[in-house]
């Protein structure tokens, strides 16, 4: 882990970009900032002889995701993205647990560098679409998983899931610095997607 | 025939139009009437109006040629102001309330144009007359007039007012073209389970079935269509976009669609759709006939006409000949029997023609004269009359008429399957070529695929899918094919183009005015490969592509050079197939949305602090004037500030990579020119990335926070490369290094200190490191609390002043920097921005990679050298810097620049002759890559990359600012402080 300790009153990307109104509902697509989520990039420095990451239970294809909280997203080889709730990542060490010997396990704590915005509603696999290549509506049928992709021109990992109670949603998470673009972006795309929702459906 | 008030050339009743609802328009300020479903043209056509646009060479008046987006010659404006779009095909122009239209060439008016001189004169502009004179004394001495005279619309002079959508999609099957083949296989491959996206560019799906008397199990086509379109519509794996054109065939079939807005915010969105496979049913477009003067306003092509009576209910003249190489005009001789608009004559170049047909015209009264063609037209504003002749030169007469229907017979559509790489041949029965060697995951039906006749194409539509269904996965089940009732009469063998021997111009391809003897002087010349015929006489190459000409020319081609078509082949189709808008291309990405905006953590602050932005990447403030202040006094204000007191500057962009494991020092070893394995922990070293020329690309700062843990500071635009560039050497060449690397830049936020009092402000901060010169000396680096928060405070400068870099994470840069400013107030502290710390570096003569060094810049030229040539181990590059051309002595080299005079600024990018008062022209000797005005020195300063520069100290060299010489002084590139004393304070 790296030395920050934040201190929770400090501003979220978007409140220091200047976004007042960070929770917005466009048509039938809701947009809001997540911000109580911990962010942590985990690698292993392993011994090239020895092929087998020792990554216990962590999910080995990338796009799958496992867990609850936290939740595990293989980004690529030697490369995950825990996303947790918890205050005090306890499950880290456990996590990381089988990292033994001659392998180091790292993760590097991204919460600062990152934005979390969240995507839920029937428009919003058009929303993605509008702006990403990838197909958004027949990854409904996989079900939860991830995926790093551009949207416009913005890099961003989609974790696409469904929060109890909710309907499938999909949390992008983007460079911090580019928040209020990806915002604004999202926005101004939401009317088209919600009009394109409205003629084709979503299964398309 | 009972003519109705709103439109002398309307039906009475008839057509697929809303007569309920009359739609108003103008056209070149004329108010008109027509109805819903109508477009432009067939609202124009049923006023009367005939000459819409004038032709682009020889300003000859033209009319209506087609009724779809191979119109060659009806090139309209749309809008007003800057919602104006030019060059519109008024055939594909959905008729609106309120619509304004106007020609586009022609002046005065399209009715009356003087460039019609150009039409007199015509025998001093064959082909390539442009190219050919118009080079004395250069081109562009003609170009504007030459554009201005082409008459192909006028760009908008504002910027565009509409908006601009886009949308990815993928699919099991695209299918291009919602006629009764695209209609049938969609029906087949949706019940199959197939994701299916259907494209058509009309208003509504059904093709021919809407313009034509066809009848399927007895009932009317378009019922037929409406029917299943509503079905479609219905299945929730089917997406039925009409209005909606496939434009380009790209890679593993990527494809683009645009889709115009209908009563939508936006105007036109452009589809990118990945289809697992394509199925192209996009029919086929008839050609025209060559003959003399076959230009004129009322010539139009045959299946035009039938679909203007039929779908719009517009007879668009009063006395019709038909001239045709192939049985498919006598429908429309049919038609117009059937509504009582009298056909003078059904002219056929045929010497004969099947018994049925002849009994059939026979008994509905037409004079039907075989093996003959129209020797030449008359009609200056418009078609007056035909005369008709016998091939051999036998004048029959003339025939009084304002509306010739002709057809050349048909071409399939072809141009999306030569995107993606398909092959065409020559098929001689229907003179034209069709599909032949497809491309992986493609089908063609229907008469795309050279089909004639309706049964066999919905049949082969539906066997097509069922195919394609089971390749895919998902066995169709047997769908009921609907019977063809009531067909048309299909084009059966086309006749060959013959081409009379008339000196009179006959038109090849009406879009660009190619004429037969166009053709005749290309060949001649040489021209005779048909890309180079193409390019010579340009036909083919305007807005409309060639779609109504193309074929023609290449038969022309092939007799003019004793050649067979197929021998000839076809020019190159390339994407888009219809003009796609600079807008559509676009999407969102104009305005704000441009490009991203990537802002400070400390963004909000910086604004409150009346910083001025710039663009580097990164929204960063060039500096922070106050009010009435210029940009320039204010960076000379803030870079005093820092010399004589403090100033803070918001680092945070730069690029924060962190390098672990074990093996981390050997990586870097090879990575920087400098040696780092000997770097104790908690030191700082400045370092260079050389690429594999031994060209620098990156440098900054590395600090060693662990034995095997580094923090790299790149530049802050090279972040992402060099990352990515050292992911590269792990991944690819050194796959033994136990090492990682992870970009951490936008974690940090990152605020820089400078100034004689920059110690005594990170003391009022509060701070738990020890900030004692011995503790914490220049290059060093330290962790602690700063302010309250946990923090990396580095000690180094691209000032030259005394210098602590402090990093907090991200969320704490707008308290940090409230806290500095706060601590600061006191020692007179002043924020400084790139503009100004540009200046301080550059008195300083740090270099800035990117700005003093290019492409070619080696560690010698910019006086590392000798580090390099020291460090015993290998590293990127190494071996490039012992080429002879890297060791040459009279490299360019880092200077410094003093103008003699001391108030004659430089200007970045001036070239620099060696030698006091040179004159160019000369090869130069260098360029000044920084310049600024020195406020502590209160001088001009430069720094300039010299021809052997190092040897050249004191000399007097010579500044060429365009058209401005004087003489600078070269010296060493460090102005300030040149024994580091502030900086070890």
């Amino acid at each position: 882990m790296n030395e920050a300790v934040i201190p929770p009153e400090h501003p979220s990307p978007l409140q220091q970009a200047g976004v007042e109104q960070r929770d917005v509902l466009v048509g039938p697509v809701r947009i809001r900032e997540i911000t109580d989520l911990k962010l942590l990039r985990l690698r292993f420095i392993a011994d090239p002889s020895n092929a087998d990451l020792p990554t216990g239970d962590l999910p080995i294809a990338t796009g799958q995701c496992d867990g609850t909280d936290p939740v595990i997203l293989c980004l690529g080889p030697n490369e995950w993205l825990a996303v947790t709730g918890s205050e005090e990542p306890q499950w880290l060490s456990q996590l990381l647990q089988p990292a033994t010997g001659a392998t180091q396990a790292i993760a590097y704590d991204l919460t600062d560098g990152l934005v979390v915005l969240r995507l839920t509603g029937a428009a919003a696999p058009w929303l993605l679409a509008k702006l990403s290549c990838l197909d958004f509506p027949a990854g409904t049928r996989q079900g939860r998983h991830c995926a790093r992709t551009r949207l416009g021109e913005v890099a961003v990992t989609i974790h696409y899931h469904r929060p109890a109670g909710d309907d499938w949603s999909f949390d992008l998470i983007a460079d911090r610095s580019i928040a209020a673009y990806l915002w604004s972006l999202l926005q101004a795309s939401a009317p088209h997607a919600n009009e394109l929702a409205q003629v084709s459906g979503v299964t398309q | 025939m009972i003519r109705p008030p709103l439109g002398p050339f309307r039906l009475a009743s008839g057509g697929r139009i809303d007569r309920q609802e009359p739609l108003t328009f103008t056209f070149d300020g004329v108010p008109y009437v027509g109805f819903r479903g109508d477009t432009l043209a067939s609202a124009l056509l049923a006023n009367g109006v005939r000459a819409v646009a004038r032709s682009f060479k020889y300003h000859r008046p033209r009319g209506i040629f087609s009724a779809g987006e191979e119109e060659p010659c009806a090139l309209v404006e749309i809008g007003e102001g800057h919602a104006r779009v030019p060059n519109c095909r008024a055939t594909v122009v959905p008729l609106e309330e309120g619509l304004v239209a106007a020609s586009q060439s022609g002046w005065p008016s399209v009715n009356f144009d003087l460039g019609r001189m150009v039409d007199f004169t015509h025998p001093l502009w064959p082909a390539g007359f442009y190219n050919k004179t118009f080079k004395w004394p250069n081109w562009k001495t003609w170009e504007g007039l030459v554009r201005r005279a082409a008459g192909l619309g006028r760009p908008l002079e504002g910027p565009d007012p509409d908006r601009y959508e886009q949308v990815n999609a993928h699919c099991d099957l695209l299918i291009c073209g919602g006629g009764p083949a695209g209609l049938m296989a969609a029906q087949v491959a949706a019940s199959a389970g197939l994701r299916v996206i259907l494209a058509e560019q009309s208003p509504d799906c059904g093709g021919v079935l809407n313009s034509e008397n066809i009848e399927l199990d007895d009932q009317h086509g378009s019922d037929w269509a409406t029917r299943t379109v509503s079905r479609l519509r219905e299945q929730p794996n089917v997406l039925l976009l009409e209005h909606t054109v496939v434009t380009g065939v790209y890679d593993h079939n990527v494809t683009t669609l645009l889709q115009t807005g209908q009563g939508s915010t936006w105007r036109e969105c452009l589809w990118t759709v990945r289809p697992r496979h394509v199925l192209l049913a996009s029919g086929a477009i008839e050609q025209g006939l060559i003959f003399p003067n076959n230009d004129r306003p009322g010539i139009m092509l045959a299946g035009a006409l039938r679909h203007y009576v039929n779908r719009h209910a517009v007879v668009p003249g009063t006395a019709v000949v038909v001239a045709t190489n192939n049985d498919s005009a006598y429908q429309t001789v049919f038609d117009l029997l059937h509504l009582q608009v009298p056909v003078s004559a059904v002219v056929d170049s045929r010497e004969s023609i099947s018994p049925a047909l002849q009994k059939r015209l026979q008994m509905a009264g037409a004079e039907l004269i075989q093996g003959a063609c129209i020797s030449n037209t008359r009609g200056f504003g418009g078609l007056r009359s035909v005369r008709i002749a016998r091939h051999e030169g036998t004048d029959l007469g003339h025939r009084a008429c304002d509306l010739l229907a002709v057809s050349g017979g048909w071409a399939p559509r072809v141009h999306l399957l030569a995107h993606a790489r398909g092959t065409l041949r020559f098929d001689e029965p229907s003179q034209s070529f069709v599909p032949d060697r497809l491309p992986a995951a493609w089908s063609v039906t229907g008469a795309a695929s050279g089909m004639q006749h309706l049964q066999q194409t919905l049949d082969d539509a539906a066997l097509a899918a069922r195919r394609i269904s089971e390749q895919l996965g998902h066995p169709a089940d047997d769908l009921a094919v609907p019977q063809v009732t009531r067909g048309m009469v299909e084009p059966a063998e086309v006749g060959a183009q013959r081409p009379t021997a008339s000196r009179k111009r006959q038109w090849i391809d009406l879009a660009h005015d190619v004429t037969l003897g166009d053709a005749e002087l290309a060949v001649r010349e040489g021209f005779v490969s048909v890309e180079h015929f193409k390019r010579y006489t340009t036909t083919g190459m305007s807005v409309d592509q060639g779609k109504t000409g193309n074929l023609n020319a290449f038969i022309v081609l092939g007799a003019l050079t004793g050649r067979a078509t197929g021998e000839v082949g076809t020019t190159t189709f390339r994407p888009p197939y219809v003009p796609v808008t600079l807008g559509a291309m676009a999407g969102i990405r104009s305005g704000e949305f441009y490009a991203p905006r990537r802002l400070l953590p400390a963004h909000l602050m910086h604004q409150k602090l009346q910083g001025q932005f710039e663009d580097y990447g990164w929204q960063r403030p060039d500096a922070y004037p106050r009010p009435g202040e210029s940009l320039h006094d204010a960076v000379q204000r803030e870079v005093l500030a820092v010399r004589s007191t403090v100033g803070v500057f918001d680092n945070s962009p730069i690029g924060k990579l962190e390098v672990r494991g074990p093996d981390a020092a050997r990586f870097l070893d090879r990575v920087y020119i400098n040696n780092v394995s000997g770097l104790p922990v908690g030191r700082v070293r400045y370092g260079l990335m050389l690429n594999e020329n031994g060209v620098i690309i990156d440098d900054g700062v590395f600090i060693r926070l662990a034995q095997d843990r580094f923090l790299l500071n790149t530049t802050s635009g090279g972040a992402g490369r060099i990352a990515g560039m050292l992911e590269e050497w792990l991944q690819c060449e050194w796959r033994d290094l136990r090492v990682l690397v992870d970009d951490l830049t936008t974690q940090w936020a990152c605020f820089t200190v400078a100034g004689p009092r920059a110690r005594d402000v990170l003391t009022a901060l509060g701070t738990d490191i020890d900030l004692a010169p011995a503790a914490l000396p220049h290059m060093a680096a330290a962790c602690g609390l700063v302010a309250a928060l946990q923090s990396r405070v580095a000690r180094v400068s691209f000032s030259g002043e005394l210098s602590y870099e402090i990093s907090v994470p991200a969320r704490c840069a707008s308290a940090l920097l409230e806290a500095i400013l706060a601590a600061g107030q006191p020692f007179g502290i002043e924020p400084y921005g790139i503009e100004s710390l540009m200046v301080l570096r550059a008195e300083k003569g740090y270099l800035h990679v990117g700005t003093d060094t290019d492409g070619s810049t080696t560690p010698d030229d910019v006086g590392w050298g000798e580090v390099a040539r020291r460090k015993a181990g290998d590293f990127i590059g190494k071996r490039s810097l012992e080429r002879p051309a890297n060791r040459a002595t009279d490299r360019k080299q880092f200077v410094g620049l003093e103008p003699i005079d001391p108030g004659r600024a430089l200007r970045p990018g001036s070239h620099l002759l060696i030698g006091a008062d040179r004159q160019p022209p000369a090869v130069t000797d260098g360029w000044v890559t920084s310049a600024c005005h020195s406020p502590t020195l209160d001088r001009a300063i430069g720094l300039a990359m010299l021809r052997g520069g190092r040897s050249r100290i004191g000399e007097i060299v010579t500044v060429c600012d365009e058209e401005q010489r004087f003489n600078v002084k070269v010296v060493a590139p460090v102005f300030y402080d040149p024994a580091n004393a502030r900086l070890n304070t």
